[in-house]
């Protein structure tokens, strides 16, 4: 369950990397339609990390619309908080 | 190499301002763009002095998305790119753009963004880096932004000879264009080496000016027996080259063309140079050009301003040129814009083009000290107007031994 608060944040980051208007930020938006390419998406996840203090793993997982990026992220979140990083691991500064 | 090869348009950014009216306005001034440095680390230097450069991100007209992908070396190169392409008059009209390429010089490439990731793992003890950090500081990353902003598909070549990599890179694309391969080449250099990590990296060589107590701006003293070492600047220099015959037909306004180049080894000491290596290359890229040393009128010098340098380029400029070395003035602009690395061969290009046009002379500045071993006509601190100059050399020689010159001629 994405809270809005999850998908705020999203916005907020893409709205300051890459002026989308708050309107076209939708759940269903693709990330595609957005404009938010791979290497784009590389970038908002690294923002993430800092704005969610998580670790987003390496491995490629398939996120086609903004909601998806969300739930991702609440997942990330939720497993995180119950699991600490290893040592080594850095949060978000 | 059967065809003539003329530069249409020149754009540059550097300590002297950005494009060609303000870098030769400046240098026949002989103003300095030296400067104490006053960057947050200039404290941990033992002579924080610089030459640097700016520009406006905006008039590259990127998105931001994209403009986060560059580091600072790709948007001085991409700025010179643009105005020399204007000044051209738009060459790429009506080509083939297969046919056109870029050929970009650079010493240490993206090393800001390096030197940045570097910080946060080192410093700030961060496991996370940039995701862009290896986009921005890969080498060939400014000749990738000036081929896909201008739709260039031909060969897209980055150079890094050290301080010989932006003379190599025109020299490079001047072969191509003379032979009939390419249509168009924009070539030249680009350098941002102003970070804490490079500027510790140059003085640990000692090859870094000492500041001059009395007027920072002339601590880069070439030629001059009180010359303490070179000053590192930062910007970029391109050329658009394309074929004499196709420059005239479209009415282009020619500033200059690129008769000659060679590219020698010294095959010697990693960084003292030789006379016979410099020598070398002098003579070969004479050769190249079919001409007589007794043709040049004017060389626009390596002079770093450095010990080793100044005294083996007088004197293999001295055995080059034999009797007729006296009468060639013999000009270190490096006083002024201080050592571009990989830039400084197109600076120095452009600033002999523009000399040339503008029957310009242009000085070696801060040289009040002759040094009996740097005994040629140095044009100590004024430039000499009204005089027509025709053929000229710009010497790039680097450490690790590649050296390159080119031969230029006036219009």
């Amino acid at each position: 369950m994405t809270t809005t608060t999850t998908l705020d944040a999203l916005r907020a980051i893409l709205a300051k990397d890459h002026a989308l208007p708050h309107g076209r930020m939708t759940p269903e938006a693709t990330l595609e339609d957005l404009g938010i390419d791979s290497l784009a998406t590389i970038e908002m996840l690294w923002n993430v990390e800092a704005e969610f203090g998580i670790e987003v793993p390496s491995e490629p997982v398939p996120l086609a619309t903004l909601g998806d990026v969300a739930d991702y992220v609440d997942e990330l979140v939720a497993a995180q908080a119950d699991a600490p990083l290893a040592p080594g691991s850095t949060t978000a500064t | 190499m059967n065809r003539r090869v003329a530069v249409t348009g020149i754009g540059t950014v550097s300590a002297l301002g950005n494009g060609a009216a303000a870098l030769i306005g400046a240098a026949r001034a002989g103003r300095s763009g030296i400067h104490r440095l006053e960057a947050a680390f200039a404290h941990r230097l033992t002579d924080p002095l610089a030459a640097s450069a700016g520009i406006d991100d905006e008039a590259l007209l990127l998105p931001p998305a994209t403009l986060r992908m560059l580091d600072r070396v790709s948007r001085f190169a991409l700025h010179s790119a643009n105005r020399a392409l204007e000044a051209s008059g738009d060459a790429l009209a009506g080509l083939d753009t297969e046919r056109a390429g870029t050929f970009i010089g650079t010493g240490m490439g993206g090393t800001l963004s390096m030197d940045d990731g570097y910080r946060t793992l080192y410093e700030d003890g961060s496991d996370r880096i940039a995701p862009f950090t290896v986009l921005m500081g890969m080498h060939n990353a400014a000749a990738s932004w000036i081929g896909r902003e201008h739709g260039l598909r031909g060969p897209q070549l980055t150079f890094s000879t050290a301080c010989s990599s932006a003379t190599v890179a025109i020299g490079e694309a001047w072969r191509r264009v003379a032979s009939g391969e390419l249509e168009l080449a924009l070539a030249g250099g680009a350098e941002a080496p102003l970070s804490c990590g490079s500027l510790k990296a140059w003085e640990a060589l000692r090859t870094l000016a000492s500041v001059d107590a009395e007027d920072p701006s002339a601590s880069c003293k070439p030629f001059s027996a009180n010359r303490t070492g070179m000053v590192l600047g930062e910007g970029a220099a391109i050329l658009v080259l394309e074929p004499w015959e196709r420059a005239v037909a479209r009415g282009a306004d020619i500033v200059g063309e690129v008769i000659g180049y060679a590219a020698t080894n010294e095959a010697g000491h990693v960084t003292r140079p030789s006379v016979a290596g410099q020598a070398a290359a002098m003579r070969a890229a004479l050769a190249s050009a079919s001409i007589d040393a007794g043709q040049i009128e004017a060389i626009n010098a390596h002079g770093t301003g450095t010990r080793a340098n100044d005294a083996t380029e007088t004197a293999a400029i001295r055995e080059v040129f034999g009797t007729h070395a006296d009468a060639v003035p013999v000009s270190a602009t490096k006083s002024m814009h201080g050592h571009l690395l990989g830039a400084a061969g197109a600076i120095e290009a452009a600033l002999a083009l523009l000399a040339m046009r503008e029957r310009v002379v242009l000085p070696t500045m801060h040289l009040h000290e002759p040094d009996p071993a740097c005994d040629l006509d140095h044009v100590p601190n004024r430039a000499r107007e009204g005089v027509p100059t025709r053929t000229a050399l710009s010497n790039s020689f680097a450490f690790g031994g590649s050296n390159a010159v080119l031969v230029l001629r006036g219009v």
